[in-house]
């Protein structure tokens, strides 16, 4: 039997949107810290549930206006008396109203049990995470609370899902994406590990040892997860855990590279199906600034030369949010490339994006921009880079579609042939190195799918081929530019510089 | 002195007797010093210090306090001369000032990218590098400007390498995590962790290549391989240690345990901390060595290095140390307990060794005060220097990326080179960037 299929939920995507829930309750966001002693405060209206600590964990929630309702007694019951039967009992209940009643005092508690407590949290925060994003009013997300977003509701809705990796935990992730993440699910499944990339790559990729993982963490330390919140629809029957490693930066997964193609990418055929590798890696890819020829290159091109991976490359925060989501419940080894440069920038998101069901399909491009002159392919950074040429040329007169390739295997080879099929024109803008890359073979594709469509040579726009050098100036020659793809662009469309 | 309490015990080969047919043979057709890949032979050609009955039980031991115990004990007995003592100094304080003027400028936005700085672990660089020989070699990490400092790159090559400028020891091509000087043997910085031991493993076995397959009887040269506590547990790490030992290369693994990854404590990460007791499972005395305190580095490296010298093999030094400052200048650094902080940087290495030299006499309050400022106007003309000198030119960008950019057997006038009869004759230039190698030489010239 084909585990995948047991794997694999069908996500929502755009064209099927979830249906939007009425809520009912307020939202919750609390705030609580593992520790002693537990302060109930009510702030203009709200309660503001906090544990004074030493430790560095915290996590907001705030109640409002849920006086009297069950998902407070339930939760002021964990809180207060760590025991779940006591929710049941009338002392209980009559405590927590008395608490909830009791306003403007500020009460301190005693708290003992982090487990029971945990249960009471696995089962309430996904609610609140949903809750939150409805009652939100933001219109804008960076991509970098994109990715965390993207990740707290994967992990909330399922326990088989954890991080790992170097710095993730404590230090908050070096780029901040796994921030409070450690605070809500807990060292054992935010995994700090030591510097070891290749070890900790090949342990996750299979499933077999992810069993046995699965099943000591059950019987274990897990008690509080495996009896847990049953999540956005993760099936009863799954088994594997679905680790997402964090690579400091892609660079670092050159030392874990045999496992990421040979382990990981070979396992599901090799085995013939039978063991499939449910894994993201993800981390910050292509260039950066100012860091230096190891720590700043593209590896699209190389995992995307790659059959068995899926290669995805987020631009927006749409993109971030719907392609991890995608990525983590994909029952395939997937690689995700983010980009420093893009971790802080805000996107425009709509409320279907913050919904916790919302997700991307995987090999479908996106256009980000309709035009009629030219189409210009790009990903991950290059894609604001290519808007913002199209704009430029727009004055020109020139009308160009860009598209945001999101994945690069698979390619979407449907939308790059159908665009220009409809301009006849093709520019590929990439970081990567132009030798084999991603423009190569979305160029291959155009000529081999629709060569009597093409009325002028295509253009590719690559990386120099050097590795990156350290001063600006040079650097910033080492990769392409808004200058060049306007002239490119302009060159494609037989109009002078 | 040999490492007080280390025996080290040569690895044995199983089923080796004198009188294994194959190892005969083996004898007989290796050559006179056998290399590699004939460490059977050279194993039965050393006389085996241990009795071939009890080829299992034999232990390595290393003992880590042997340096703590050998306090000081009287001032008699001085642990270097004042000129050793004034050039040690000076190079820490070099370190020191350097890299406090490279927090400056990074926040001017003079220098970009991750700056990791190297204040704090003086103690670890100018104890080793300064008993090098200019031939020998030091692989560093991503916090290498110290250790090129130490090894005598200039300052201004060194800053104006930070600044991306042409004069940089890169030409601005490196920047600061990968500093390199093929003039002073400074084999790189290198930006992932691990990445660096083997590249210093390779050196290492060149140096005993050289001597051994190429007859070079004079080179005795050693590799230092600096690395931190959290490469300890990288695989790259092992596999060197073995190769090194198996080999007995001359090279010294020295790392640096500032105790932290960049908010992983060493302590978390590591099942068993004691990074010095690595070596003995390989095969190589382990040390450990008080980081903060140069003298006890310096005793701890002399022998080492000698060893490696001698062809006696590899040692991995542990020296306990800690960072000033955070991992990187991008680091807020909130992790480390302020007390930790506090009672390492009571222990500064640089006021460690001032207070040595004047206890002992060995240099006056005024002698280490002049040595500050003459540092000072180093740093500063480096600044200077960095700041004035040109940045790298366009056609820059595409030069460098080959030894032979043409290919090997086509000259750069694109002729044949097999029709020049020097490349016959062997005489011919075959891959020689001589501007580089000139710009390099006028730049140290001047530095």
């Amino acid at each position: 039997m084909n585990h995948a299929s047991r794997y694999y939920k069908p996500t929502n995507t755009v064209s099927n949107p979830p249906k939007k829930r009425e809520l009912s309750h307020p939202a919750i966001l609390l705030l609580v810290t593992f520790g002693s002693p537990l302060i109930i405060r009510r702030i203009k209206g709200q309660f503001i549930i906090r544990f004074s600590t030493s430790r560095i964990c915290y996590q907001t929630y705030s109640l409002q206006g849920i006086a009297g309702s069950y998902n407070c007694y339930l939760l002021l019951s964990s809180l207060l008396t760590l025991n779940r039967k006591d929710v049941e009992d009338y002392k209980t209940k009559s405590r927590c109203e008395r608490l909830l009643g009791s306003g403007n005092q500020n009460l301190q508690l005693p708290f003992y049990n982090q487990k029971v407590f945990g249960d009471y949290m696995q089962r309430l925060i996904p609610v609140a995470s949903s809750m939150k994003h409805f009652s939100s009013t933001t219109k804008n997300m960076t991509v970098r609370d994109a990715l965390n977003s993207a990740l707290d509701e994967e992990m909330a809705a399922d326990s088989n899902v954890f991080i790992m990796g170097e710095e993730v935990g404590e230090y908050q992730g070096a780029y901040k994406i796994t921030k409070g993440l450690l605070d809500k699910y807990g060292p054992d499944r935010v995994v700090d590990t030591p510097i070891t990339e290749v070890t900790s790559t090949v342990l996750l990729s299979f499933p077999s040892i992810s069993y046995l993982l699965h099943f000591q963490l059950k019987q274990n330390s897990y008690p509080y997860i495996q009896a847990g919140f049953t999540g956005i629809g993760v099936g009863a029957a799954y088994h594997g855990l679905k680790p997402v490693i964090e690579f400091m930066t892609f660079n670092f997964s050159m030392q874990a590279i045999d496992h990421i193609i040979n382990s990981a990418a070979k396992s599901n055929y090799m085995s013939a199906g039978q063991i499939n590798v449910p894994i993201v890696f993800r981390g910050p890819n292509g260039a950066a600034a100012g860091v230096g020829a190891q720590h700043s290159q593209c590896f699209g091109a190389w995992f995307g030369a790659i059959p068995g991976l899926k290669v995805l490359v987020p631009y927006s925060s749409e993109d971030a949010r719907g392609l991890l989501k995608a990525a983590i419940r994909d029952p395939d080894p997937v690689v995700f490339l983010e980009n420093e440069i893009l971790y802080g920038e805000s996107f425009p998101v709509s409320p279907e994006v913050l919904d916790p069901n919302f997700c991307l399909p995987i090999g479908k491009a996106k256009i980000e921009r309709e035009g009629k002159d030219v189409t210009i392919t790009a990903y991950s950074k290059m894609v604001s880079f290519a808007l913002k040429a199209a704009e430029i040329l727009e004055k020109d007169g020139i009308n160009a579609e860009v598209i945001n390739l999101r994945c690069i295997r698979p390619l979407d080879r449907d939308t790059i042939n159908k665009s220009v099929r409809k301009t006849n024109r093709l520019v590929t803008v990439e970081e990567g190195f132009r030798q084999h890359g991603v423009g190569a073979e979305i160029c291959a594709t155009v000529v081999e799918d629709s060569f009597g469509y093409l009325d002028a040579p295509v253009e590719r726009i690559a990386g120099a081929d050097v590795p990156t050098p350290y001063a600006p100036n040079l650097e910033r020659l080492a990769f392409p530019q808004i200058e060049d793809i306007v002239r490119a662009t302009k060159r494609a469309c037989y109009r002078s510089a | 002195m040999a490492f007080a309490g280390i025996k080290v015990i040569q690895p044995l080969a199983l089923h080796a007797s004198s009188s294994d047919p194959y190892n005969r043979a083996a004898k007989s057709i290796a050559t006179p010093s056998p290399f590699l890949g004939s460490t059977r032979t050279l194993r039965i050609n050393q006389s085996l210090p241990i009795a071939l009955s009890r080829p299992a039980s034999s232990i390595v031991a290393a003992v880590s306090d042997v340096f703590k115990e050998k306090k000081l004990k009287s001032t008699s007995d001085l642990l270097l001369t004042k000129e050793e003592g004034l050039e040690v100094y000076e190079d820490m304080i070099l370190g020191r000032a350097f890299e406090d003027m490279c927090a400056q400028m990074y926040y001017r936005g003079k220098m970009f990218g991750f700056v990791h700085l190297y204040n704090g672990q003086e103690a670890v660089s100018s104890g080793f590098i300064k008993l090098l020989k200019k031939e020998d070699s030091v692989v560093s990490t991503y916090r290498d400007h110290v250790h090129a400092l130490s090894k005598g790159v200039p300052a201004r090559a060194v800053m104006s390498e930070l600044f991306g400028k042409k004069t940089g020891c890169c030409r601005g091509q490196g920047g600061s995590m990968h500093m390199f000087s093929a003039e002073h043997n400074v084999l790189g910085g290198f930006a992932f962790i691990g990445e660096g031991i083997p590249v210093a493993t390779g050196a290492a076995f060149s140096s005993k290549y050289r001597r051994e397959v190429l007859k070079q009887a004079d080179c005795d040269h050693v590799t230092l391989a600096f690395f931190g506590d959290g490469t300890c547990n990288n695989g790259q790490f092992f596999e060197c240690l073995n190769m090194a030992a198996l080999w007995k290369l001359p090279i010294i693994f020295v790392v640096e345990n500032n105790l932290w990854a960049i908010g992983m404590s060493h302590l978390r990460s590591t099942s068993d901390p004691e990074i010095w007791k690595k070596g003995p499972a390989f095969g190589m005395p382990g040390v450990h060595v008080d980081g903060m305190d140069v003298l006890k580095v310096r005793e701890v490296a002399k022998e080492a290095i000698g060893r490696a010298r001698r062809g006696e093999g590899p040692t991995l030094v542990e020296c306990e140390t800690y960072r000033f400052r955070g991992h990187s200048l991008a680091d807020p650094d909130e992790l480390r307990d302020p007390a930790e902080k506090a009672r390492y940087a009571a222990r500064d290495p640089i006021t460690g060794l001032k207070k040595y030299l004047i206890e002992n006499k060995l240099a006056t309050e005024a002698d280490l005060k002049a040595i500050e400022k003459k540092i000072d106007e180093v740093v500063e003309e480096a600044v200077e220097f960095a700041d004035e000198s040109p940045a790298p030119s366009r056609s820059q960008l595409l030069e460098n990326v080959f030894a032979d950019p043409r290919g090997f057997g086509i000259g750069p006038d694109g002729s044949y080179r097999c029709e020049d009869p020097k490349f016959t004759e062997g005489t011919a230039q075959l891959c020689f960037d001589v501007e580089m190698k000139n710009l390099m030489l006028n730049m140290h010239l001047q530095g």
